[in-house]
């Protein structure tokens, strides 16, 4: 009969979806929209051990690709019934992102970047608090630690100048810079690179340290001065290594660890800092409000807190130090530098207006 | 090379003239009447009225919706209120000065770089058409690599050639660059680059042009004894002007939405859509961004309709004719036909240096530093980039049918069919791609972040009417079936709402006593509803008659599967990524991983388009039903259909790969359109005639005789929309998410983190995978269309 | 009736602010199975629409059509059953000959046999055999006109419509295929509807003429009363050729008219609808005028010659009747010099009153 195939089908239809029915409770697919992800899988009969996490983790990624690429894969491979997906995006954009993803996150969680950035995030309600059993690990919990575990720190980094040593070579009589006022000499008008504070943590430690040290209005008089010399406003914070390095510039402000990055790499530059002390930042990471993948964002945060992942940075050509103990900075000397006392609260509550004057009346662009 | 994917793109370049003339306003209230009837004839036609519907719905969603969303947005401050403080910025005293700069920059650029690129293609055009110059077809597909390769691949060269470290600048010429020395970044580099980038599209018009200018023309003010140059000046260049002008607004348009130059070589120098650009991804200014955009619009819209409406009409040469037979005359001259050829050769080394330098910047270690043999770019590049290169492909490949499918049907219904707001499809289908990417970019986020309820309940009704036309001719009938089944489909996805969706004043308002229902899971929702479907299934062995009953047995049994399949699915992929990712090494994983990604994405479309397709598919087995249970038949399954399309947020894309694609669809749309145009109006429209006259319907007919004569230009404008999807960076430099990480949203935060080698050596990856793509098809549509491919000019 | 069409109107939208443009006005056709009828006018009449509002391409703005007793104004065209042969001949440019015939069967689904028996048995009576394999740009225009035809025909259609088939052929083709459709036509008995502005063609083909002028049906009837008894000058002018003649109606009695033209009081056929009028026309045919010698008295008219041409088997005079210049033609072996004066005698029976309009 003509009807014998469209029966078949329909049998099999049927018996798939028997099965499906049978099998769907433990099945728990995450990938789908907001409903099934809140009410998911605690009927699986096991407790949720590490190696039965499933489904996907969406990360906000702030440093440099080649460390979030490492990272991801070294979460895969921890977890291999998780894909981590990331998208690597400089802390003024992410923070921007998630403003306004806010009504429906894409991220589950951000790891790097400023803490001040985590300090607005916090502000504007997209971090979601956690407490996490590595907390105990971290160095400094005072300045490493928001009170309400809303976000923890997972590197530090110092400010430095990166000078490119070719140029050094052709202009003798030019030292590389040792004082934020060296900036301002005639021999590097056009010359420097730095990213713009608007998109880049980098470049905003780096206004906010000479507002600290200076004072705020000297300290604006300075940057307008500062922005004559400057060549170029990068988008992201570690560009200018590349721009400096390749001699497109030749004083690149970007921190240290970036730096070091790059002589690894093999480009001609030199580190140094200003002596009269230089800014730092401490890398947040922080879960964001509404994540569809919350377990597998707590266990990325759990284990971004352990010893023996902060210490897999310089194998990605990461050189930033760590904040929890047991873990060995594979660059001690980058922090062994004059610091100053960086008022994250100031930084993080002011960013709005700090960024908002340099954009109107500092980075205006040089005639 | 290229020449179909050229042609296909001069042909869409130059708005074409017969169409807009053949529209006539009439009088108001006679064409009412009219145009209802014609309405009511078009719903005679299933597949047709179909056709006009979908079309209808895909432009208003995804090109109308996001533009109107752009516009308004800039007057509304993200709390809701009107506030005009971005344009007030204009006027402002501490901030006009920096505003107007970057206008009156951004204007520059245009012009100069509207000049330099038509001047340029015009030089081409006539050196290949006029010059006799040798090895023509190397020149012309070296002439038209900039456009198939990423927006910003000229300006890194550039950097590399003439930076200030530059192999041409500091290694050869010796140059310094103090300070106040003019280096390659700012307005000269963007001009730059974007001559080179642009100007093949000038020299494809213009080309275009010479070829079809009759040779007697210029022979006959020949004999009446006027001069080489004289004859230039008074008969060819008059017959050139509409398309000079219409290559210059051209040029213009692309070069205010250009975003990847100026990024990157732009220095300190900040035009509209970079401005536009900081303020969506580094200030996350909604308003700030949507306003700006609509100040880029304006002039970009009026090139639009000027070159539309008017350059168009004042074209002597039907542009979409074959050329004229007999060679063209070339110039005798030596002098001017040697300059001509010296300048265009020195041109095209420039070209050839540019892209050698890529290559040769993929793969050396460190770029006038250590200028060793590495490789480590593309392993690189390979590493980090793979599932950037997998995705994007992916996702271009996707939507590279929609578009020439959307293209051809557009075409047809514009070329062939008479119905109200024909026109606006023709304008609006072409507005998508004409408007800058960013703009497009910044109308997706905000027209996708949550549902955009209004437009998905107005397709929904559209469809609706299509489904219920086809119950009964009695009108009461079909409201009841509207009404009944439309409400329970309302209560149907009201079960999946959450306490926040239900909370929305108006969903409170259409169904107000619904509030007691629970929220069901997805998948527990989703057997319902292929539960009724496959109840429907059963059904039809009964009431449907003899006739129909396996068809409507089987798509009703498919629909239902196909419903299932978005969790049954996840058995297969699921276990796949796991198994990919244990198999280690440094590829594999991403591949497998991707490859799941990817079946997913096939089988879990946004569930509103399913509900759309549905009501569509649903119309027909309505139609085919028995005539005694039909009503009952037809409430149930517009049920369904209303429930999927309103399930949970529908059509809140932002953060999904369908948004990539219809971005990617729309932006492409312009030149399938165009194309498919271009050659429909060749066709004797008494060849569909005859078919329809020997019992074809209008989808036989279009199947079986109109696209197979349509085809070479369909893989043409195929071609051409892959390409135009892999190297796209402006339209989605927006709407990339973690999952779905786009190459040339990449290469340019390389550009920053990695170095520029990195950046060539994806750069170079992606030309490859633009270079293959396009054999891949004109091998498949050599072998499978050859015969075609001959007969189709020469025929009818 | 077989085919029906009632007080049809059609009016599309006109160019600029012309508004609607009537293409037909209020036509009524009834046409017999089996029928070849012709719709013949000059281009722009309408006649063409009429063929397309037939077969279904358009719908009339007002009107009814019926095949068969089946009301078709809401039928689209693909289920009419109708075959439409066309001007361009439309054959699909990617298909060969033998799928070109077959394409309306295949839509029919007909099994593979059938179609084969079928095609094979219409390309004979086409003369088409031995072409199925060739491609449509590898043939002459007389053999695409035949696959075009043969086409049509094989679908087996309640009607056949021909939309001017002929006019892209060389004069000699144009009248061997001719015969060929009449014969076809007869043989197999086909109702069909033929759209020309060729009256030569139009005569030679059709059991029924319709002339339609200004969208209007100016008359309707067999080729003879056509061309005899046409109903208007515009008939009488389109058909052949005609002279005209201004005159004053005296009386109009039993078929019968007096009339004077200029000096000359001459005697014609009047029909029983022609009133006296104070101002009319005499209408007769150049060869019905003959060159009377010196003693006719009756029916007489004087002009004088100035034109004469040589048109091999009769010669063409243009004479100078008072304002008016005649047209004679004479296959009389005499030939007469320009500037000569001549008598010209109009037969009461062949020279007929005639209406403007």
């Amino acid at each position: 009969m003509k009807l014998r195939v469209p029966i078949l089908v329909m049998a099999l239809a049927i018996g798939l979806m028997i099965f499906a029915a049978c099998a769907t409770p433990t099945a728990a697919p995450t990938s789908s929209p907001p409903t099934a992800a809140a009410t998911q899988p605690t009927a699986a009969p096991q407790p949720p051990a590490a190696a039965e996490l499933k489904g996907e983790l969406n990360m906000l990624c702030t440093p440099q690709q080649e460390w979030c690429d490492g990272m991801k894969k070294e979460f895969e491979a921890k977890h291999p019934g998780v894909t981590v997906n990331f998208v690597r995006l400089s802390s003024g954009e992410g923070l921007a992102r998630l403003r306004s993803e806010k009504e429906n996150p894409q991220f589950d969680i951000w790891w790097g970047g400023p803490i001040d950035s985590f300090i607005a995030a916090k502000g504007d309600g997209l971090l979601e608090a956690y407490q996490s059993p590595n907390y105990a690990n971290i160095i400094n919990p005072k300045l490493m630690l928001d009170p309400d575990g809303n976000w923890v720190g997972i590197y530090v980094g110092s400010l430095g100048f990166g000078t490119n040593t070719e140029f050094l070579k052709n202009n003798p009589n030019v030292q590389a810079p040792t004082s934020m006022d060296d900036l301002l000499k005639p021999e590097f008008k056009g010359q420097i690179y730095m990213a713009h504070p608007a998109t880049s943590g980098t470049a905003y430690t780096f206004v906010c340290t000479i507002l600290q040290q200076k004072g705020e209005e000297a300290g604006w008089e300075y940057l307008k001065k500062f922005a004559q010399n400057v060549a170029q406003f990068t988008k992201s914070g570690a560009a200018p290594v590349q721009s400096v390095g390749q001699g497109e510039g030749a004083l690149g402000i970007v921190f240290s660890h970036d730096i070091v990055a790059g002589i690894e790499k093999g480009l001609p530059l030199e580190l140094s800092f200003p002596a009269e002390g230089t800014g730092y930042e401490i890398g947040g990471m922080g879960l964001i409000k509404g994540a569809k993948n919350m377990e597998n964002a707590k266990a990325w945060f759990d284990w971004a807190l352990e010893p023996s992942t902060q210490e897999l940075g310089p194998k990605y050509n990461a050189f930033q130090a760590p904040t929890v103990k047991g873990a060995n900075p594979s660059r001690p000397e980058l922090l062994k530098v004059k610091l100053i006392d960086y008022d994250f609260e100031y930084c993080g509550s002011n960013k709005k207006a700090f960024v908002d004057k340099f954009t109107n009346e500092i980075a205006k662009p040089p005639q | 090379m290229d020449n179909e994917c050229a042609r296909v793109r001069a042909h869409t370049l130059i708005m074409d003239t017969s169409l807009s003339l053949a529209q006539t306003p009439t009088s108001w209230r006679g064409s009412l009447v009219r145009r209802i009837r014609e309405f009511r004839l078009l719903a005679r036609d299933p597949a047709l009225f179909v056709g006009v519907l979908v079309a209808g719905a895909f432009i208003l969603a995804f090109i109308l919706l996001p533009l109107v969303r752009v516009i308004t947005q800039g007057f509304f401050t993200p709390a809701g209120e009107f506030s005009l403080q971005y344009f007030a910025r204009y006027f402002e005293p501490g901030y006009a000065r920096v505003y107007w700069e970057i206008l009156g920059w951004t204007l520059q650029m245009g012009v100069l770089t509207a000049l330099g690129s038509t001047t340029l293609g015009f030089i081409f055009a006539y050196t290949v058409v006029r010059c006799n110059i040798p090895f023509k077809g190397l020149v012309h597909a070296l002439a038209l690599l900039p456009t198939i390769s990423p927006p910003f691949a000229i300006a890194l060269s550039a950097i590399l050639l003439f930076g200030r470290a530059g192999l041409v600048t500091r290694d050869i010429l010796r140059m310094r660059f103090g300070p106040g020395i003019n280096d390659i970044y700012g307005l000269d580099g963007i001009i730059f680059c974007q001559i080179i980038t642009f100007f093949a599209i000038a020299y494809l018009i213009l080309r275009g042009l010479l070829e079809r200018i009759d040779p007697s023309m210029e022979e006959a003010a020949l004999s009446l004894g006027a001069s080489k140059w004289r004859i230039f000046r008074t008969v060819t260049l008059p017959l050139l002007t509409p398309g000079i002008a219409a290559a210059f607004l051209l040029m213009f348009v692309e070069s205010l939405a250009d975003l990847g130059n100026p990024i990157l070589i732009g220095g300190n120098i900040t035009v509209l859509s970079t401005q536009i650009w900081i303020a969506i991804s580094g200030e996350h200014d909604l308003q700030k961004g949507a306003a700006l955009s609509l100040v880029l619009l304006l002039p970009t819209l009026t090139v639009f309709i000027l070159q539309r409406y008017w350059v168009s009409r004042r074209s002597y040469i039907a542009v979409t004719g074959k050329p004229t037979s007999g060679a063209a005359t070339f110039v005798k001259e030596p002098i001017v036909r040697w300059t001509f050829i010296a300048f265009t050769t020195l041109v095209l080394l420039l070209i050839i240096a540019l892209y050698i330098t890529i290559f040769v910047g993929s793969i050396t270690k460190l770029w006038g530093i250590n200028n060793t043999l590495d490789l480590t770019h593309y392993e690189a590049v390979f590493k980090r980039g793979l599932e950037a290169i997998l995705s994007t492909t992916f996702l271009s490949a996707l939507a590279t049918p929609l578009a020439g499918v959307a293209g051809v049907v557009i075409a047809f219904l514009v070329v062939r069919k008479t119905f109200s707001g024909k026109e606006a499809v023709d304008f609006m289908s072409n507005l998508g791609g004409a408007v800058p990417g960013t703009i497009l970019g910044i109308g997706y986020i905000l027209a996708f972040i949550r549902a955009p309820m209004f437009v998905v309940a107005i397709i929904y009704a559209a469809l609706a009417f299509f489904f219920i036309s086809a119950v009964s001719p009695k009108a009461s009938l079909r409201w009841l079936v509207f009404g009944v089944g439309s409400f329970l489909g309302i209560a149907m996805a009201w079960l999946s709402y959450d306490a926040k969706m239900r909370d929305s004043v108006a969903w409170n308002y259409l169904s107000g006593g619904l509030t007691w229902l629970p929220t069901l899971q997805q998948t527990q929702w989703l057997f319902i509803a292929a539960g009724i479907l496959s109840a429907l299934a059963l059904a039809s062995l009964v009431f449907v008659e003899d006739k129909a009953k396996r068809r409507v047995f089987i798509l009703l049994c498919f629909m239902a599967l196909y419903l299932l399949s978005r969790e049954l699915i996840l058995f297969i992929t699921d276990p796949l990524a796991i198994w990919g990712r244990r198999m280690g090494g440094s590829y594999l994983p991403a591949v497998i991983t991707s490859i799941a990604a990817w079946i997913n994405l096939v089988f879990q479309p946004p569930l509103a388009v399913l509900g759309f397709t549905y009501t569509v598919l649903g119309g027909f087995i309505v139609g085919m039903w028995g005539a005694r249970t039909r009503v009952a038949a037809a409430i149930f399954l517009l049920a369904v259909c209303c429930a999927l399309t309103f399930y949970g947020e529908p059509l809140a894309l932002v953060g999904s790969a369908y948004i990539v694609v219809a971005a990617y669809t729309v932006r492409s749309l312009p030149a399938t359109v165009r194309a498919s145009i271009a050659s429909l109006q060749q066709i004797d429209p008494a060849i569909e005639e005859a078919s329809t006259s020997l019992g074809g319907d209008a989808q036989h007919t279009f199947r079986r005789v109109t696209l197979p004569l349509i085809l070479p230009a369909f893989i043409a404008g195929l071609i051409f929309s892959f390409t135009r999807h892999m190297t796209s960076l402006s339209a989605i430099i927006f709407l990339t998410s973690p999952k779905w990480p786009i190459l040339t949203a990449l290469i340019l935060s390389e550009v920053e983190q990695g170095g520029l080698s990195l950046a060539a050596a994806y750069s170079v990856v992606l030309i490859a995978i633009v270079l293959t793509a396009i054999g891949l098809l004109y091998f498949w549509a050599g072998r499978t269309f050859r015969a075609n491919w001959e007969t189709t000019l020469g025929g009818g | 009736m077989y085919l029906t069409l009632e007080h049809i109107t059609k009016k599309f939208p006109g160019r600029g602010q012309e508004g609607l443009v009537t293409a037909v006005d209020d036509v009524s056709l009834a046409i017999g199975k089996g029928e070849f009828f012709t719709l013949l006018g000059p281009s722009g009449c309408g006649k063409t629409t009429m063929l397309r509002l037939i077969a279904g391409f358009e719908f009339p703005t007002s009107g009814r059509i019926a095949l068969d007793e089946r009301q078709l104004e809401q039928v689209p065209p693909n289920k009419r059953d109708m075959a439409m042969v066309f001007q361009s001949y439309a054959i699909f440019p990617h298909l060969t000959v033998f799928e070109n015939i077959a394409y309306g069967l295949r839509i029919k689904k007909l099994s593979q046999d059938e179609v084969r028996r079928r095609v094979a048995q219409i390309m004979t009576q086409t003369k088409l055999t031995g072409l199925e394999n060739r491609m449509p740009n590898q043939m002459s225009g007389g053999q695409q006109q035949r696959v075009s035809l043969a086409r049509a025909l094989v679908v087996e259609p309640k009607v056949l419509l021909f939309d001017e088939p002929l006019s892209n052929l060389d004069a000699k083709l144009r009248e061997e295929m001719r015969f060929e459709i009449r014969d076809l036509q007869r043989r197999l008995n086909i109702t069909s509807i033929y759209v020309t502005h060729d009256q030569e063609e139009a005569l030679a083909l059709s059991d029924r003429i319709a002339i339609m002028n200004k969208g209007k049906l100016a008359q309707l009837g067999t080729p003879e009363e056509i061309y005899e008894l046409p109903r208007s000058k515009f008939v009488a002018d389109f058909i052949g050729l005609a002279n005209f003649l201004p005159a004053q109606a005296q009386s109009v009695q039993d078929g019968w008219a007096s009339v004077q033209v200029g000096a000359h009081a001459l005697r014609v056929t009047a029909l029983p609808h022609d009133a006296a009028q104070q101002s009319a026309l005499i209408f007769i045919r150049p060869g019905d005028i003959k060159i009377a010698d010196e003693n006719a008295v009756e029916n007489i008219l004087t002009g004088q010659i100035v034109k004469a041409t040589y048109l091999g088997e009769k010669i063409d005079y243009r004479v100078q009747v008072d304002e008016t210049e005649l047209r004679v033609q004479t296959s009389d072996a005499k030939r007469r010099a320009v500037g000569e004066i001549v008598r010209l005698y109009l037969p009461p029976e062949r020279a007929r009153l005639i209406g403007e309009a």
